[in-house]
């Protein structure tokens, strides 16, 4: 164990302090603080999204509607939102639409276009028309000359029938019989001398006499019979005569009001159509202007015209009404609509036909149709989170089937579902030509695409946000330039140049990686914002570096309740965690653990224990069903690598058991694996492994040490609680090679470093790493097929054989192969 | 008439059973207050309907015979009613009133008209035996001072009283006669005057546009015996035409 004396400062896979954290050098920038810079209305980074979304936003092809997808925070949703205005600025504004009644079928509201603009203008106009049409109506209808006119079309037809009775009269007298009126009806009397005959005079007539008279009155009964049967047919012509006055006259007031209406609006051809039939409709129906009452009249308050009460209240005449389902340009707006559907409910995407409840039953009409988002947005661009709208029932198959369709209908959901059927309207639906923008992360942008065949057909552009972008000078130039804007956009102190390469650095850091830069600008701003509090707790005038990291730390300390509470009980040795000695199957292991957004590193001890047995690795996280698949991967992984490398022409006959002690909840991930095999070799070998270093790296079968993710929390978390404990030099962490261009530590961490008492390595196979672990040399098969003596390799290959040899020696059956 | 109203002794309001009465005995009944007259309302229980009603059950046996009601009955019935209503309005004027059943053939007989009467007469909404109308007309000119037609229509309850003057010498006596009734009912006088050569439908359209409560015409203008051949006319005027002989208004 003299090895382990070795002076680790001097450790060949020990990393120089500065390859522990990518700086941004402030000199590089030519400026002294953001007030300097022009603003930058570029995007970092996103060019592959960019160009994506210019070919989804200017496509004019079926399907091809766009999901942005992306990490939260990328300003995906802002970005997308600008530039989407910027296309649609540019575009024709798309048709205004209307509702109107279809006087042949009421139950299917005609939907008609209007270029933008006009569909406000018709509606006015058609109110004015009403109201005009009554006050028109009931003047004409009591003028003199439509009075003095009726009077005459009836009087015309009475005086026919009068005559057509006093001729019957006449002839009768002729005969000497009288035609009476009696209380119940039209009778005929013989008359002698002037005087209806009694019963008993004509019954002393002689029989030829009375015969003559009988058939006299049987003709003239018959004539009476015929006079009878066109009481109706008078009755009909009285009322023809009035039908056809009254429509003259309406025709006369409806033609005259609605002239301009239809010259105003002549350029539409299905508008026209529609007012020839309200035209009409309105002349059949003039009736119902006359018996607008003057209680309507009085009804009427200042500004109320009494079209608007009546056509509220009266079904008869919110026929003439006219819904205006979309407005575009009413308020000089110029381009395509873009409409942000926040609530992406089944009604507020395609509308809903509302119900009004009238004497205790409820009815509804087309004046009660309601525009969904698909309908203010079309011809322009809706703006959806796609959570959201998958959360909404029905909602996401009522937009695939109105985008399939192209065409937007009304349904409600409660039909939809069959939950209630009543007798409702069948709006004619309407032509969508509506792009489609959703919002939302990657996993549910692939999940969609793998379990929804409809997807791929509707949703042909996939804008990718980038998380991070390379870290290059022209990118940090464009970043010093977006912070200015930021802080110019939210009114912030500027930054000093030092400011600004302190918070590029620490996008650094968010983005776990030196080579690269975070694009959560979200995120960026945020921090900014903080800065600029603290710059003015501090009374400076522009924010400076130590403004950023008072930020920084501010946010640390709020966030970092659970991993100090965490530590503490490390430090009350509540949780066992040596950082100190060396312990045979003993390692410290790191693990992040992630809570509300923040992450931090967390030391375990792990622990393994060998013997003989059937070639078991028992991972005692999995037993309990504590361990998830990864980690399950990862120790199959480490145990192949064990029985594929040692004792290869004998059965394993190791039984092993893994175990992370103290961890109550679950265990995922392979970046324990090369921890968990170098506590196994430790106990194979029988060799003890430094405490003070913790080690972060996952294992493949051949021995090879991986990257993992994580690495600067792990190795911070490490050495806060090493810091805490008193760090003497031979603290550490040993970290896989490839995680070398990920690190982005905390400057105290670095000063550590560069004063000597902590240390950070990096290696590259197992070998290297049992090696730095217990000062011992890991050895390499020989020429003879064995390992060096005194070399780890070689007392782990014993040992197994050893297990080997007692298992035979047992006799017991020997299964190849392990099983963890 | 030539002086006071009050000379006119009774309205003499022939009322048949089966007819709607309340316009004209409202009408009636208020003139009859103007003139401080009698409201002598008479339901006529008509023999010729009478004998031919018998005459059809018994003789016939047409369509008729099966109609339960007899006369009778259907006079007992309206008598009960009427005299109901002409209490009340006569009471609501304050005129004096009678009423009785009486037996005519046809028109009103000279033991129910007296001299200083004024006959009111009800047309049917439509006429259906013009000459019994002229009959009933002439026969109650000729015992009465005047005849007051009601056509079937809603009077209104104020307006002037309209005089219906010839372009003749008679225009100044058939105005005063109007004038003072006017001044009994308590309206304005509007006078018309038309000529031979006038059109008779527009000329009783002129009348009905002024809302008249009360029309008045001489019986023997050629107009009023326009009015009477057809009945239209009278329709149109919408208001009771009081017809006046000449001899009594001089």
């Amino acid at each position: 164990m003299a090895e382990l004396e070795h002076d680790l400062g001097k450790h060949p896979r020990r990393l120089a302090p500065a390859r522990l954290r990518k700086r941004c050098d402030p000199k590089t920038f030519a400026f002294k603080t953001t007030a300097e810079l022009r603003p930058f209305d570029g995007l970092i980074g996103q060019g592959r999204a960019l160009e994506a979304l210019d070919l989804g936003a200017r496509i004019d092809k079926p399907g091809f509607n766009l999901f942005v997808l992306g990490e939260r925070g990328t300003s995906r949703h802002g970005t997308v939102r600008g530039l989407i205005e910027k296309y649609a600025a540019a575009m024709t504004p798309p048709p205004d639409w209307i509702y109107v009644a279809n006087f042949a079928q009421s139950d299917r509201p005609r939907a008609i276009a209007l270029p933008a603009g006009r569909a406000v203008r018709f509606k006015a106009a058609m109110d004015h028309v009403i109201d005009e049409l009554l006050s028109l109506i009931p003047a004409i209808f009591d003028s003199e000359e439509y009075q003095t006119r009726r009077r005459t079309a009836i009087e015309d037809v009475n005086e026919q029938q009068e005559q057509a009775f006093e001729a019957l009269s006449k002839n009768a007298r002729a005969q000497n019989i009288a035609l009476l009126r009696t209380p119940v009806g039209f009778t005929f009397a013989p008359v002698a001398e002037g005087k209806v005959m009694k019963p008993e005079a004509f019954n002393a007539l002689s029989e030829d006499e009375r015969k003559q008279i009988a058939e006299k009155m049987e003709a003239l009964q018959a004539e009476l019979t015929v006079l009878m049967e066109r009481m109706p047919g008078w009755e009909r012509e009285r009322r023809q005569r009035v039908r056809e006055l009254d429509r003259e006259y309406a025709r006369l007031a409806v033609t005259d009001v609605m002239r301009d209406i239809a010259r105003d609006f002549a350029d539409l051809p299905e508008l026209q159509s529609h007012i020839q039939e309200t035209t009409q409709e309105l002349i059949r129906h003039a009736a119902f202007f006359r018996l607008a009452t003057a209680a309507k009249r009085e009804e009427v308050m200042p500004g109320v015209s009494v079209a608007d009460i009546v056509m509220e209240d009266d079904p008869r005449f919110r026929r003439f009404r006219v819904n205006v389902l979309v407005a575009n340009g009413i308020k000089g707006d110029k381009g395509a609509p873009v409409v942000v559907e926040d609530n992406p409910s089944i009604a507020n995407l395609v509308g809903r036909i509302e119900q009004q409840a009238q004497m205790g039953a409820l009815f509804t009409d087309f004046t009660l149709i309601r525009a969904g988002s698909l309908h203010t947005a079309n011809g322009g661009f809706l703006l959806i989170d796609a959570r959201r709208l998958l959360l909404e029932p029905f909602a996401w198959e009522m937009l695939k089937r109105s985008l399939r369709a192209r065409n937007v209908s009304i349904e409600s959901p409660m039909d939809r579902a069959s939950i209630m059927s009543t007798r409702t309207l069948n709006p004619d639906p309407i032509p969508l030509a509506t792009k489609v923008v959703l919002f939302g992360d990657r996993q549910l942008y692939h999940l969609l695409f793998a379990l929804d065949p409809d997807f791929s057909e509707l949703f042909k552009v996939a804008v990718d946000f980038e998380d991070t972008v390379s870290w290059t000078d022209a990118v940090t130039a464009d970043y010093a330039k977006l912070i200015g804007s930021i802080a110019q956009h939210e009114k912030l102190r500027p930054l000093t140049a030092e400011a600004v390469a302190r918070t590029i650095e620490e996008l650094g850091r968010q983005a776990e990686d030196a080579a690269r830069l975070s694009l959560h600008i979200g995120t960026l701003a945020d921090r900014l914002r903080e800065a600029d509090f603290r710059a003015a707790e501090a009374r400076h005038e522009v924010i400076e570096v130590a403004d950023v990291e008072a930020a920084i730390a501010a946010i640390e300390r709020r966030h970092e309740r659970v991993r100090v509470r965490m530590q503490e009980m490390v430090e009350r040795d509540i949780v066992l965690i040596d950082t100190k000695d060396a312990k045979v199957g003993q390692i410290n292991g790191l693990s992040v653990l992630s809570l509300g957004g923040y992450s931090f590193g967390k030391p375990s001890r792990i622990t393994a224990r060998v013997r003989v047995g059937t070639g078991q690795v028992i991972d005692i996280e999995r037993e309990v069903e504590l361990g998830g698949p990864f980690h399950s991967k990862g120790v199959l992984i480490l145990s192949s690598f064990l029985s594929s490398r040692y004792a290869l022409d004998r059965p394993t006959s190791l039984q092993a058991s893994l175990v992370f002690e103290q961890s109550y909840g679950g265990v995922d991930g392979d970046s324990a694996s090369s921890t968990e095999l170098y506590a196994l070799l430790s106990a194979l070998a029988d060799i003890p492994i430094r405490q003070s270093i913790a080690v972060t790296g996952s294992v493949n079968q051949r021995g090879e040490v991986q990257a993992i993710g994580g690495v600067n929390e792990k190795i911070e978390g490490f050495y806060a609680l090493c810091r805490a404990r008193g760090l003497d030099g031979t603290h550490g962490v040993m970290i896989p090679k490839a995680n070398e261009q990920h690190l982005m530590l905390r400057p105290d961490v670095i000063a550590a470093v560069e004063d000597g008492k902590f240390h950070i390595f990096s290696v590259a196979t197992i070998d290297e790493g049992i090696e730095l672990l217990t000062g011992l040399a890991a050895g390499e098969r020989q020429s003879d097929g064995n390992y060096p003596n005194g070399t780890i390799n070689r007392r782990v290959e014993d040992r197994l054989i050893a297990f080997a040899d007692a298992r035979r020696k047992f006799g017991l059956p020997v299964r190849e192969g392990t099983h963890a | 008439m030539s002086g006071s109203p009050a000379i006119v002794r009774r309205i003499l309001l022939r009322l048949e059973p089966g007819r709607g009465a309340d316009g004209r005995l409202a009408a009636a009944a208020r003139l009859a207050a103007a003139f401080h007259a009698e409201l002598a309302a008479r339901l006529v229980a008509d023999t010729r309907v009478e004998s031919a009603m018998a005459f059809a059950e018994a003789m016939l046996k047409t369509q008729h015979a099966h109609t339960t009601a007899t006369a009778e009955t259907i006079i007992r019935r309206a008598e009960a009613t009427l005299r109901r209503s002409i209490s009340s309005f006569a009471e609501r004027e304050r005129a004096a009133w009678s009423f009785e059943v009486v037996h005519c053939a046809g028109a009103l007989t000279s033991s129910v008209v007296e001299s200083e009467d004024l006959v009111a007469i009800e047309l049917a909404q439509l006429e259906t035996s013009l000459s019994d109308l002229r009959e009933e007309v002439n026969s109650a000119l000729a015992q009465a001072r005047g005849v007051l037609l009601f056509p079937s229509a809603n009077y209104p309850a104020k307006g002037p009283v309209v005089a219906i003057v010839p372009d003749d010498a008679k225009a100044k006596i058939l105005t005063e006669v109007s004038g003072r009734i006017a001044a009994a009912v308590g309206e304005q006088l509007t006078v018309l005057i038309h000529g031979l050569a006038h059109d008779t439908a527009g000329f009783a359209t002129m009348i009905r546009t002024r809302q008249a409560v009360l029309a008045i015409a001489d019986a023997s203008d050629p107009l009023v015996e326009e009015f009477l051949r057809r009945p239209r006319f009278l329709r149109e005027i919408a208001a009771p035409l009081l017809l006046l002989k000449s001899e009594t208004m001089t």
